[in-house]
């Protein structure tokens, strides 16, 4: 999924941020700046009340650090700089959050918190009204913007978790094994659906045509359900291996499977079929003409 | 002139068994002028084992050739010789079994070497 990346100027745009608006906070700074410290005591105090307290800020050490990186950002808030660097700097905050699991939940309320502190203050000044509104607008601008970058950065992180996770599920969940010159075994567990199972024929052929295979074995004893569907696909996966010329021995039919497969009237054909994987090893080494003796 | 024209396709004969080569792109009037060269050598030989039809040049195969395929050797097989289908691609089977292709009665091996035993088995 590709995210549409804006940079600064644009950011601006689309919050209709105006050289007026970074004047108003400017304005605002002076005033604000000497209170931030106390506010950001008054928002630990707050934090302390918290569940995610205990989890994230719990370690004095990561507290003070966490408490200074709050002092120098409300700063570069009020200075209203808002360039790529800083819409950077914004990202990597959200990429933090992402990779340390702090809810956007907590960040969220956080600058809530904060918005509300500030607004207190606003008021406590005997500016005439227009100006505070002014202000209070511009603040409420800016901050959102900030909230966007922080959550969009976040959530490009989760998500690239996400796609990074499912292709190694994808690996995982066809591990096409040699056992033998020329035999190679797929024992598949869980569910098999459409994509799976042209997963699976993929994965299989390209093992076939790598090691030169003359059998194969698709051992099913983990699947969960054979149904028409996935008869379908297990019979379509063996015709595609014997289209390669190499024999497929489905194994692991339990009591259950066979029944079902009966019952739905599924025409399997040829297709060799045994109950466990012990005599589907026999017939695959029979076929390579080849015996396991005890010595 | 048509005796002039030939499909491009290399028939040989190697281990007593006949070998077609496909390197270029099946097409219909292609496979009509091989499936003439094929019968005609076939028929010149009296100790064969049998057809090996080596596909492994190939990147794609569409149903209508692959159909075309099949029925030239069922012709094989009236003139009493089995063929067997070598190294096709794992793309092509892929993309052959998602079309439904009817594979019945087809015998495929992974090499050459392969193609060979089974058609000394086969005899």
């Amino acid at each position: 999924m590709e995210v549409i990346s804006r940079n600064a100027t644009q950011l601006c745009d689309l919050y209709e941020i105006t050289k007026e608006d970074i004047e108003a906070v400017r304005e605002f700074k002076p005033v604000a700046i000497d209170k931030i410290p106390e506010m950001v005591d008054s928002w630990y105090k707050w934090l302390k009340t918290t569940a995610e307290f205990q989890e994230y800020f719990a370690d004095p050490l990561t507290l003070h650090r966490v408490q200074k990186l709050q002092l120098s950002f409300w700063e570069e808030f009020f200075d209203a700089n808002i360039n790529d660097q800083y819409v950077s700097s914004r990202k990597s905050v959200g990429e933090v959050h992402a990779r340390i699991g702090l809810s956007q939940e907590i960040y969220l309320a956080g600058v809530d918190h904060f918005l509300s502190l500030f607004i207190e203050i606003l008021l406590a000044q005997d500016w005439d009204n227009a100006k505070i509104n002014k202000v209070r607008r511009a603040l409420n601008k800016i901050a959102h913007m900030d909230m966007t970058i922080i959550v969009q950065s976040y959530e490009h992180v989760v998500n690239q978790k996400i796609t990074a996770q499912s292709k190694t599920l994808m690996a995982m969940s066809t591990p096409v094994t040699q056992l033998w010159d020329g035999l190679l075994l797929l024992p598949v567990v869980g569910l098999i659906d459409s994509r799976r199972a042209q997963d699976i024929m993929d994965n299989t052929l390209n093992h076939i045509s790598q090691h030169h295979a003359q059998s194969f074995i698709l051992d099913i004893s983990g699947v969960a359900v054979v149904d028409t569907a996935v008869a379908n696909h297990l019979i379509k996966i063996t015709k595609a291996t014997k289209l390669m010329g190499c024999e497929c021995i489905i194994s692991g039919l339990s009591p259950a499977v066979a029944q079902t497969i009966v019952e739905l009237g599924i025409d399997v054909g040829t297709i060799r079929t045994t109950a466990n994987l012990k005599a589907a090893i026999g017939i695959a080494f029979q076929k390579l003409n080849m015996k396991i003796v005890k010595q | 002139m048509s005796n002039w024209v030939k499909s491009g396709i290399p028939i040989q004969l190697h281990s007593q068994c006949v070998i077609a080569s496909f390197q270029l792109d099946l097409q219909k009037d292609l496979l009509k002028l091989f499936q003439q060269e094929l019968l005609d050598e076939i028929v010149k030989h009296n100790h064969i084992k049998g057809i090996i039809f080596d596909l492994s040049g190939l990147d794609i195969i569409d149903l209508m050739d692959f159909e075309h395929l099949r029925s030239i050797i069922s012709m094989i097989k009236l003139t009493g010789y089995d063929t067997v289908i070598s190294g096709l691609r794992p793309t092509v089977v892929s993309s052959l079994i998602m079309m439904d292709a009817n594979i019945d009665n087809l015998l495929s091996s992974i090499s050459l070497d392969e193609a060979v035993v089974i058609l000394d088995t086969k005899k």
